[in-house]
């Protein structure tokens, strides 16, 4: 490693770290942890079925839980810690005031089994939620339910098949552009539908002529259209709306996958492109944390011809109050419960905060960020496309890779030692090298700008020679992390150790 | 309004870096009809709110959520006691906001984390591999289903399904097969509320399944026989078994030890509340010879440049963002955050605790099983086993649940809005009663009390 790396320019520096094994290597035999009330019945045990050996738990004191989740945590880089221009995932600051409120005894403590009438809070805060997504996106209704957005796509796709089948039309085809999440496939397939690949023109979005040879080629075998708006390299599909119109001309449907909605809330409404169905990803644009990986929530809004075909059951309200109504057309449930409905107070919560016109604040923010960020970093990174950008763009590793031979990877290693979170790299799969940045609305100027130095740093050492960051990161609790040798023999629990 | 940290000067500034006069420049590529209608009206909405008011706004709104004292509602969600550490620790930001952990040198926390929830679930369900997680238990045992499709090569090979699987679960399983397949074929279950073992006998000759789900307990709270179950089946029909609750892992015997070959289920009651019905947290844990097959993520241990111990995301080439459309499964996350709850509240309920906590829920449903039939309201399958829960038949049922339910006391789950037909019927008077570790002998007095009389 250099020693001359510029501690000045970095923000990332070596505080003191402290290991930490696995819960399990803490345990002792018979220290005892968390203490249940005491039992004010008969002791009862069974004696068919008993278990002849007990669960190995650890067995571990409050303070050595403690210690070790909170060390664990230190391993971790989050929003909370810094900027993380992380592409295609919205990693935008979440207020707290969401966990706050969705950890109110009322919302947190309620069975969905509860009777309707001593849960109209929960149905109240579903349908109300539901509302103003379809206010956001022009449809006509809205179902909550689905669990993330791969549900959300899943949910969309049986909704287009079962209209399809209502009007004795099976079909086989699935329009997705190269452009698309990976989920979006893989949905299809899980819908009973293939996938036709279509190429995305030279400006990076998805031209006519395609859309019409698809259509001349496999006519009303195609069920719909699956296109995301922006695309994954930030581009609006400025076609959307003479596109939409081609396949509404077979009978076939326009899906949108909302992953990118950040950048166009309250600016563009998806069901004025002639959208018939979407889905939110609720815990990007609406800003719930992403957890380490969820959990999520990827409502579906849909026009009315699709509606009856919601999931089950339905929140209505009337002069009575809230209550269920269940289709009986309906694909049947997705989740269980309404939803996960504890995602769902918090994007209520941030929606009611915004308000209307906090809400377009949203996208006009992050696409201002983005360009910001774009026109710095287009002076030092190959730009994939010269179509102006929304709320993410795409550079690529091109300049540097035939300079001096050093790849996205290695970049996107080198940029953690500065205290960042890379970008999303490699994808979208049509740029090779790729580095999709989104800087999200809620990074000041001051953490662009560093995080600008930081790429400008990096550069700077590959085209001096300098620097090939083969070995990066360095400063971080754990160095290159050997993921082949993961996958090569798994060792997938503690049991599996064989030391 | 919250806090957007852009100032006037700074947009200025953006903007002349950026080379365009307005914010709005940026927008061009939208096609101007579209960009005209995009009016919305939020109604009362309009205005943003300031924290206070989001308070006032939403206290008002959850104070209709709390009209009752208590409340015997189980059948697939549970409520439980949660330590403070549990709900303190999840909020700290490097858990909270942190991303999926596809960069392993800033993620060890969340990776090291998953690996002991897996280690967790391998050990209390016996078997060999857990994956890091799925979005809850109906979906877990649909992914599992069409684990069992994959496997046998056909995906659209016949299914099993006990009638006594969780409702939900099985209108999950319905909705995620129905696009590729029939939906499973239920067995019945016999008149003493377990799986019919007469019935599954000519369904496996007539349909050759390639898996047959089980819950155990059942949504009936009956521990199946699964060892008999097991021997039924034909060697290449997987048993998979469905546990909408692993509390009674503390008490009764694995799955695993009796012959299963995936388990799945719903761990949402260790640690994290009831929510309305989610975010909870789907386990998956299987055999290693099904690893390939696997849907969601896994964590593996390995190692670092430096030669020290560390964990990482493994086996992607089974999922969507490698291998689109012949991915296992289109799932993309996880429930990190629910998993990491289940994590830090099975180390701190321990291996006694876990213990403790079973024979809690079962001496309590014991004790309310004896003092409800002292008054008259006997099980409906009285020979079960039971876990925590069962069904009881309750004279005069929808009076006395309304007059118990006007006192704040939810009596249970009436059986008859959860079936239609003939189970409908013979469901009329039946009451599916569950308790929790957090209920006093005098809570159960009360309730046995109201069912006993009017």
């Amino acid at each position: 490693m250099d020693k001359g790396m510029d501690q000045n320019k970095s923000l990332g520096t070596q505080g003191l770290v402290l290991r930490e094994a696995t819960i399990f290597e803490r345990s002792a035999a018979g220290r005892k942890g968390f203490g249940l009330p005491p039992l004010d019945v008969p002791l009862k045990k069974p004696s068919l079925y008993k278990r002849t050996h007990a669960a190995e738990l650890p067995e571990v004191s409050e303070l050595d839980v403690v210690r070790h989740f909170t060390r664990l945590s230190s391993w971790n880089y989050s929003i909370d810690t810094g900027t993380f221009p992380l592409g295609s995932c919205t990693m935008k600051y979440n207020p707290r005031i969401n966990e706050e409120i969705a950890a109110l005894p009322g919302f947190a403590n309620i069975h969905p089994d509860m009777p309707v009438e001593l849960c109209q809070g929960a149905l109240e805060v579903v349908h109300t939620l539901e509302g103003l997504l379809g206010e956001i996106a022009g449809l006509d209704e809205v179902s909550a339910q689905p669990a993330a957005g791969a549900v959300g796509e899943f949910t969309g796709l049986s909704l287009i098949h079962a209209f399809h089948a209502q009007h004795n039309s099976p079909r086989k085809y699935v329009l997705v552009p190269d452009t698309a999440h990976g989920t979006n496939p893989a949905s299809c397939t899980l819908a009973g539908y293939q996938t036709i690949t279509l190429p995305s023109g030279p400006k990076g979005i998805l031209d006519i002529e395609p859309v019409q040879a698809a259509i001349q080629k496999y006519g009303r075998d195609i069920a719909a259209l699956m296109v995301t708006n922006p695309n994954t390299l930030g581009l609006f599909e400025s076609n959307i709306s003479q596109i939409s119109e081609l396949l509404h001309g077979i009978g076939a449907q326009v899906y949108m996958d909302g992953a990118n909605m950040n950048a166009i809330v309250g600016m563009a409404r998806p069901g004025d492109m002639g959208v018939d169905v979407m889905h939110f990803n609720l815990h990007k644009t609406f800003s719930t944390p992403h957890g380490g990986g969820g959990p999520g929530a990827g409502p579906v809004a849909v026009r009315s011809h699709l509606a009856p075909f919601l999931p089950n059951p339905r929140v209505r309200k009337s002069s009575a109050g809230y209550s269920y109504e269940w289709l009986p057309n309906s694909i049947g449930k997705v989740k269980s419960g309404l939803g996960n409905f504890g995602v769902l107070v918090r994007a209520l919560c941030y929606i009611r905060h915004h308000g209307r016109d906090g809400v377009t604040r949203i996208a006009k923010n992050s696409v201002l960020n983005a360009n910001y960020l774009r026109a710095h970093l287009s002076k030092i990174f190959q730009l994939a496309y010269e179509t102006p950008s929304f709320h993410e763009f795409v550079v690529s590793d091109s300049r540097q890779l035939k300079s001096h031979n050093v790849k996205t990877l290695q970049i996107a290693k080198a940029l953690i030692d500065h205290g960042f979170h890379p970008p999303t790299i490699y994808f979208p799969l049509v740029v090779p090298g790729a580095m999709l940045m989104e800087p999200t609305e809620t990074e000041s100027l001051q953490d662009l700008d560093k995080l600008v130095e930081a790429f400008q740093d990096i550069v700077h050492r590959i085209e001096s020679g300098k620097e090939t960051f083969d070995n990066a990161p360095t400063k971080t609790v754990v160095g290159r992390v050997d993921e082949a040798a993961a996958a090569r023999r798994p060792v997938l629990s503690l049991d599996d150790r064989t030391l | 309004m919250p806090s957007f940290p852009l100032t006037p000067d700074e947009e200025r500034r953006a903007l002349e870096v950026i080379g365009v006069q307005t914010i709005e420049d940026l927008f061009s590529s939208i096609p101007p009809q579209v960009r005209e209608r995009a009016k919305m009206d939020f109604g009362e909405a309009n205005a943003g709110l300031s924290e206070h008011e989001l308070r006032r706004y939403f206290d008002g709104i959850a104070k209709h959520n709390t009209q009752h004292t208590s409340h015997f509602l189980g059948g697939g969600v549970y409520d439980n006691i949660i330590p403070a550490i549990v709900n303190q620790l999840v909020l700290r930001g490097e858990f909270l906001t942190c991303y999926t952990p596809y960069q392993p040198e800033i993620s060890q926390g969340t990776l090291q984390a998953i690996f002991e929830f897996q280690t967790m679930i391998c050990r209390l369900t016996g078997m060999e591999v857990s994956n890091a997680s799925l979005y809850d238990g109906a979906s877990a045992t649909a992914e599992a289903v069409m684990m069992a499709q994959r496997i046998s090569g056909k995906p659209d090979a016949p299914i099993l399904m006990a009638a006594s699987t969780p409702p939900e679960y099985k209108t999950v399983v319905n909705t995620f097969l129905k696009c590729n397949s029939s939906p499973p074929i239920e067995v019945p279950w016999n008149k003493e509320g377990s799986l019919d073992e007469e019935k599954l006998k000519s369904l496996i000759a007539e349909h050759k399944p390639s898996a047959l789900v089980v819950a155990s307990p059942n949504y009936f709270g009956l521990i199946e026989p699964l060892d008999v179950i097991r021997k039924h089946l034909p060697a290449d029909c997987l048993l998979i078994v469905t546990m909408a609750d692993p509390s009674a892992l503390s008490l009764f015997e694995t799955p695993a030890a009796l012959g299963a070959d995936v388990v799945v289920g719903e761990a949402h009651q260790f640690g994290t509340p009831m929510l309305f019905g989610g975010p909870h947290v789907g386990f998956f844990a299987t055999k290693k010879k099904f690893l390939r097959n696997l849907p969601g993520r896994l964590v593996g241990e390995t190692v670092d440049d430096r030669g020290q111990r560390a964990y990482a995301l493994t086996l992607a080439t089974r999922e969507q963002h490698i291998r689109r459309e012949k991915a296992t499964s289109n799932i993309c996350t996880n429930q990190g955050l629910i998993a990491l709850r289940t994590t830090i509240y099975l180390s701190f309920l321990g291996k006694q605790g876990l213990i403790q906590l079973g024979e809690m829920n079962y001496s309590l449903f014991d004790y309310l099983k004896e003092s409800l039939a002292s008054h008259g309201i006997p099980l409906k399958f009285k020979k079960g086993l039971h876990y925590r829960e069962g069904v009881f038949e309750v004279p005069n049922l929808s009076v006395r649940f309304d007059k118990l339910t006007a006192n704040g006391i939810v009596p249970g789950i009436c059986l008859s809005q959860k079936y239609s037909g003939s189970q409908r019927e013979e469901f009329e008077n039946a009451l599916l009663v569950c308790v929790h570790p957090g209920h006093t002998r005098a809570e159960i007095d009360a309730l046995v009390e109201g069912l006993s009389h009017g």
